[in-house]
């Protein structure tokens, strides 16, 4: 199909001939297309890049095998031996593609004009035998790829009548697969030249990427291409309309440069310019961006779970502290920190990145709960340029329990109590019961305001020494005391602990007369 | 037998010829009666594309989020395989892609930010930028030990100048899709099913008024 136009061709220009002559030519041409070929440029077949198996697996074998098939059908086509050494001298360690530089080194080389870059998509025996190919034909003069194909095959889609001769195996598929190949090569496009560009970048590096007015950056960029003295181009980095001129390493490889940020703030982006000014040429290259930034960050703390008591945040189990960037701003690092009156860190924390949400402090350091007073909550944060912002709050510990005040007087019918809140905190709840010391029950009273008085109804036989009972108090802040009437009441605080103590010797002598051994019994 | 029965009968056997006509008719339509073969692929222009003849363009490494091992690698290689042979444009190596990702820390598996994609842009002289997301890629059995591959896909244009996306386009098939008459036309590699998907999805954009580089040579 590929060779009925050269035929045509050839046989026009042999005029004079007989007819016999040019039907011979015709066959001949038909049966030998190396006859007419022969004059391909070379091409270079690249071992395949597989992803049967993993992104950097290769197939050599296959590409042999194509390119046999290709120099057959008439095709200059580079030893496969001379194409691993070329690979091997300049350490090309990946299959399936070629940097610009590589394509254009391949010229140079292997004398190659045409580079032939392929993939085996996929390749599978189970549960249908498959193979896919994608294959590139590069122009080693501009590194342009000017053919592109990609090809599959299956048993499932080659299925012959009554299954005779149908491949079974991708080892079967594989001629199959070349000779599609062959059949689609585009043999006239093989002798289209252009020009190759000017800038091959290898690395490029520019730091920092986030700067605050006045500080420095720094840009390197190592290229593949070099010059002699005669015909070197100017380089320059170029960022915000100013060049600033790049120092040349002694290979002449690498360029350097550095300049200070300006004061406006935003993007800039910098390229890399290369200027041959007796040509009156310019090429550049864009390397990145960096963000001037002088714009600190806006930040307000809050606090959480903390009574206001006298106007200051007051707390006892825990406080919650939540940072509120005003204007969004991305972060590098935040810290948080926590300071006693006299200034000196009780504890932090510090964090890369994004801000949490809300810290939560029980009112501890390393060694333990701290103590009550008041503390200084601090929260540092800084950009990405650094620019530091800092929020902080005074919050208040008080851990101290609620003071119960009871008074007892006496009064006609028995007596009254007296009940007041003897601490600085608010009560959030109080609770009292008592009863007598036969257990008649005398009050069960509860609220939540301070001062109480109760007038309480006593037998004649009973006094303020027969009262029994407890009480509850619990404060704003969560703190919570619970307490024995007879402990509030003096005369029968001693009379307590007389009989607590009475209780005491009582029980140690009912233990002795148990007749436990302190010595152990061996026999037991 | 009565001949009115036998007029009956051919009566029947016309309809049931035209019938036949139909079904046959169907059968070699094959898929283009399924549900939702016509109204894919889908694209969604975003923004217009970039003034003037297109014709430098870089496909980028297509990022897999089906599972299916190194699903993203072939769909992207099959991809910019069809946009050179359907479009001539001039489609940046793949190696100097790569060596741009490698150059700015990105991972092939993983899609570069809109700045790092105005570099990739910009480093190799594209005027457009071709993302991906192989979103399925699955090889289900199919009838007599044979395999139907399943791809879902989202192909994304975008501006080499900035990185946005210009248009986006959804595709989804399954190689039994193409079925005409029996098993002919239907497709089993996952390879042929992303060349195939490609063909659609750059016919589309051309349809849409993506031009195809003039450049010739």
């Amino acid at each position: 199909m590929i060779d009925k136009g050269r035929v045509q061709e050839n046989s026009q220009k042999r005029k004079g001939c007989s007819l016999l002559a040019i039907l011979l030519l015709a066959v001949s041409c038909v049966l030998m297309p190396t006859i007419v070929l022969a004059a391909e440029p070379p091409v270079a077949v690249f071992p395949f890049q597989e992803l049967d198996q993993g992104r950097n697996d290769a197939n050599l074998a296959f590409a042999v095998d194509l390119a046999k098939r290709l120099a057959e059908t008439g095709n200059k086509v580079i030893d496969s031996d001379a194409v691993m050494a070329f690979m091997a001298n300049n350490r090309i360690r990946t299959v399936g593609s070629l940097e610009t530089y590589r394509v254009a080194q391949a010229r140079g080389e292997l004398g190659a004009d045409f580079v032939l870059l392929g993939t085996v998509t996929q390749r599978k025996e189970k549960p249908e035998a498959s193979m896919g190919l994608a294959l590139d034909l590069v122009r080693t003069s501009d590194a342009r790829t000017i053919w592109s194909y990609c090809t599959s095959i299956s048993t499932g889609e080659d299925r012959k009548p009554l299954g005779i001769g149908e491949p079974q195996t991708t080892a079967e598929l594989e001629p199959l697969l070349i000779a599609d190949v062959v059949k689609h090569w585009p043999w006239q496009r093989l002798h289209e030249v252009r020009q190759v560009r000017a800038i091959n970048i290898d690395t490029a590096s520019l730091s920092p990427k986030y700067v605050k007015p006045g500080e420095e950056i720094h840009a390197q960029v190592r290229l593949h291409a070099s010059w002699t003295a005669s015909n070197a181009p100017r380089v320059f980095f170029k960022t915000a309309d100013h060049l600033y001129p790049a120092k040349v390493s002694a290979d002449g490889s690498i360029y350097e440069g550095s300049w200070v940020a300006g004061k406006e703030n935003g993007r800039f982006n910098v390229s890399l310019v290369l200027e041959w000014s007796v040509y009156g040429r310019t090429d550049s290259a864009l390397l990145g961006s960096y963000l001037v930034d002088g714009t600190p960050p806006v930040l307000d703390v809050e606090l959480r779970g903390v009574t206001m008591i006298d106007g200051k945040p007051v707390f006892s189990r825990h406080v919650k502290v939540v940072p509120h960037l005003l204007v969004h701003k991305i972060l590098s690092r935040w810290r948080l920190g926590f300071y006693d009156e006299s200034g000196t860190l009780v504890g932090d924390m510090d964090g890369n990145g994004v801000l949490p949400d809300g810290f939560i402090w029980q009112g501890t350091d390393t060694e333990g709960p701290v103590q009550n007073g008041n503390y200084r909550i601090e929260v540092e944060v800084w950009d990405r340029a650094g620019n530091e912002a800092k929020a902080s709050k005074w919050v208040t510990l008080d851990r101290s329990k609620p003071q119960v005040d009871l008074a007892v007087s006496h009064t006609d019918e028995g007596v009254a109590v007296g009940l007041k809140n003897g601490g600085k905190i608010p009560l959030a709840f109080w609770r009292m019961e008592m009863w007598t010391k036969d257990g008649r029950l005398l009050t069960t009273t509860n609220g939540s305001q301070l001062p109480a008085k109760f007038d309480l109804k006593l037998a004649e036989s009973e006094g303020e020494n027969d009262l029994r009972g407890i009480v509850v108090f619990r404060d704003v802040l969560g703190n919570l005391i619970k307490k024995k009437v007879e402990d509030l009441i003096p005369d029968q605080k001693t009379e307590a602990k007389q009989k607590a103590r009475e209780k005491a010797e009582a029980a140690a002598e009912k233990k002795k007369e148990t007749g436990i051994s302190e010595r152990w019994v061996d026999e037991f | 037998m009565s001949s009115d029965w036998w007029h009956a009968m051919a009566r029947w056997g016309r309809w049931g010829c035209c019938l036949g006509i139909l079904l046959l008719g169907m059968l070699g339509s094959g898929c283009s009666l399924l549900p939702g073969f016509h109204t894919l692929p889908y694209s969604q222009k975003m923004a217009p594309l970039p003034p003037g003849t297109v014709c430098q363009v870089a496909v980028l490494p297509f990022v897999n989020e089906s599972g299916f091992p190194l699903a993203g690698a072939i769909a992207g290689k099959v991809f910019a395989s069809e946009l050179q042979a359907e479009g001539d444009y001039l489609v940046s190596q793949e190696g100097d892609v790569l060596k741009v990702y490698q150059q700015l820390h990105i991972l092939p598996a993983w899609p570069p930010t809109e700045e790092q994609m105005q570099i990739i842009a910009n480093r190799l002289h594209a005027q457009l930028l071709i993302t991906g997301i192989v979103l399925e890629m699955r090889e289900d059995r199919g009838e007599h030990g044979t395999v139907n591959p399943r791809i879902i896909e989202e192909i994304q244009i975008r501006d080499g100048r900035n990185g946005q996306v210009l248009w986006t386009t959804f595709h989804r098939r399954q190689g039994t899709d193409y079925t005409k008459t029996m098993h002919f036309g239907t497709i089993h590699t996952v390879t042929g099913l992303s060349k195939q998907m490609a063909v659609e999805i750059i016919n589309l954009w051309f349809k849409k008024g993506l031009a195809k580089c003039n450049e010739s040579s």
